[in-house]
């Protein structure tokens, strides 16, 4: 910095007049990445509001599927760490270390806690089977992720719906077809009578939720003969006009089979905000070196106070995320 | 509402000018206690059944702090102003995305074919021949 003007002071870059002038850029700069970073989680709040508005029923589900107590102790957890950061930084500006030590760990702690309650919900989701979609196959008891390597597609069609239910009675299974309907078993009575083309079922309903209404043909009752005294389930070709309805094993169903929609945008946004909650702890183990060593407690405080600004960012899309997901 | 704006502690040797401005920690402990209480509020709120207005009355209580945490823990409200006027239309300009993303979504749903591709979808079940 020598030659530039600025006789001595450390922290003054040689380009800004004051150092006021020099903390108020930071911030703008800071402010400018925080509203791309509103920007960046918007468009997920975007398509929760489409998917919302689009599947009510599906949303309000999903969220019996979560803990709510788990995400009010996260929130808890990211409001305290959220202090701790605002004192860091408070404790900064007046040049004491190992007050702005203390802080800045306590908010490491806190958010590490936070990302042992997110594996805990996580891994719980896993076994409830919302994260791979995947069915069990019946000759072996073991369970295929869909498209995973072996995956046997044609098997995985040929099955019946009583073969994809577990232990539990949920099914586990997966529906063919990118193009998803909403589980028959929501629509209304009248809506579910499909008249497919060709023959086939509708797009996006596995086979074995519906069968053909008064099954009368020989081919139909020939087909049963492998699922003993239950209701006809494999998907016959039905002619243009005939009838389709839920199948018993249909009705059955816990879960409604468009589940994914819900959980693919659970998960998109719980794991981008713990991706920048991992990031977040990243900087403040930054900090905290850099706090160590006396950096940021010389009177050169602007890197804790941007990055308050970030982590306070962090706990506000929280604020968000946790009643839209878990409370509504 | 604030402490003074220079301490001793903020004079350096070079007695260089005030940056930055300390928030007393009474205002950071009462903020905290302003945050959890809400939270309380809206959880509890939650068990009960008030249909569409579960989500009126979430967003509200979301809407209040986090403007709580942005006015006070990230210090908007002692900063310059056209901080917060960034922030503010970064927030404005996201809900005219969502706007008009919600407006549209909903205006093809009559000129979608329910049959489209469906011929060349896989045969579920090889029917027995009959």
């Amino acid at each position: 910095m020598s030659g530039h003007g600025h006789d001595g002071d450390p922290h003054l870059a040689h380009h800004f007049e004051t150092r006021a002038q020099q903390f108020s850029s930071a911030k703008l700069g800071m402010w400018l990445f925080l509203a791309q970073e509103v920007l960046f989680f918007g468009g997920l709040f975007c398509a929760y509001a489409i998917w919302r508005a689009l599947n009510p029923e599906l949303f309000k589900y999903g969220a019996t599927l979560l803990s709510k107590e788990m995400g009010a102790l996260n929130t808890v957890v990211l409001l305290i760490s959220s202090f701790t950061m605002a004192m860091a930084v408070r404790t900064s500006m007046l040049r004491q270390k190992t007050a702005t030590l203390t802080y800045l760990f306590l908010t490491l702690i806190c958010a590490g806690g936070f990302m042992v309650v997110k594996y805990f919900e996580y891994s719980h989701k896993f076994e409830m089977h919302t994260v791979m979609a995947g069915v069990v196959d019946p000759d072996t008891g073991q369970r295929q992720w869909l498209w995973s390597e072996g995956f046997d597609y044609e098997k995985f069609m040929k099955h019946d719906a009583d073969q994809l239910v577990t232990e539990q009675g949920v099914l586990d299974g997966f529906y063919a077809g990118p193009r998803a309907q909403p589980a028959a078993a929501l629509l209304p009575p009248e809506d579910r009578t499909a008249q497919p083309a060709a023959g086939h079922p509708p797009v996006g309903l596995a086979p074995g939720f519906l069968t053909k209404a008064h099954a009368s043909s020989v081919r139909d009752s020939g087909d049963s003969g492998d699922s003993g005294g239950h209701d006809a389930t494999h998907v016959a070709t039905a002619t243009p006009h005939e009838h389709w309805e839920l199948t018993e094993a249909a009705e059955k169903l816990e879960r409604p089979p468009n589940l994914h929609l819900f959980f693919g945008i659970y998960f998109c946004l719980t794991g981008l905000h713990g991706i920048h909650v991992l990031g977040g702890m990243v900087m403040l183990i930054w900090m905290l070196r850099g706090v160590s060593r006396g950096r940021f407690v010389d009177g050169h405080f602007t890197a804790i106070d941007c990055g308050g600004l970030y982590w306070h960012l962090v706990d506000l899309v929280w604020i968000f995320l946790f009643p839209l997901l878990y409370l509504i | 509402m604030s402490e003074p704006q220079t301490t001793a502690a903020q004079q350096g040797e070079h007695g260089e000018e005030h940056v930055g401005h300390l928030v007393p920690v009474k205002v950071l402990a009462a903020l905290l206690a302003a945050l959890l209480f809400l939270t309380v509020v809206t959880v509890a709120v939650s068990y009960f059944d008030l249909g569409p207005f579960n989500l009126a009355v979430a967003m509200v209580i979301a809407v209040i702090k986090a403007s709580l945490v942005a006015l006070f823990f990230m210090h908007l409200w002692w900063d310059k102003p056209f901080n917060a006027v960034l922030f503010v239309s970064a927030l404005l300009f996201l809900g005219l995305f969502v706007i008009f993303c919600l407006m549209d979504s909903m205006e093809y749903q009559d000129k979608i074919d329910p049959n489209f591709g469906r011929d060349q979808m896989p045969q579920f079940v090889t029917e027995t021949s009959g």
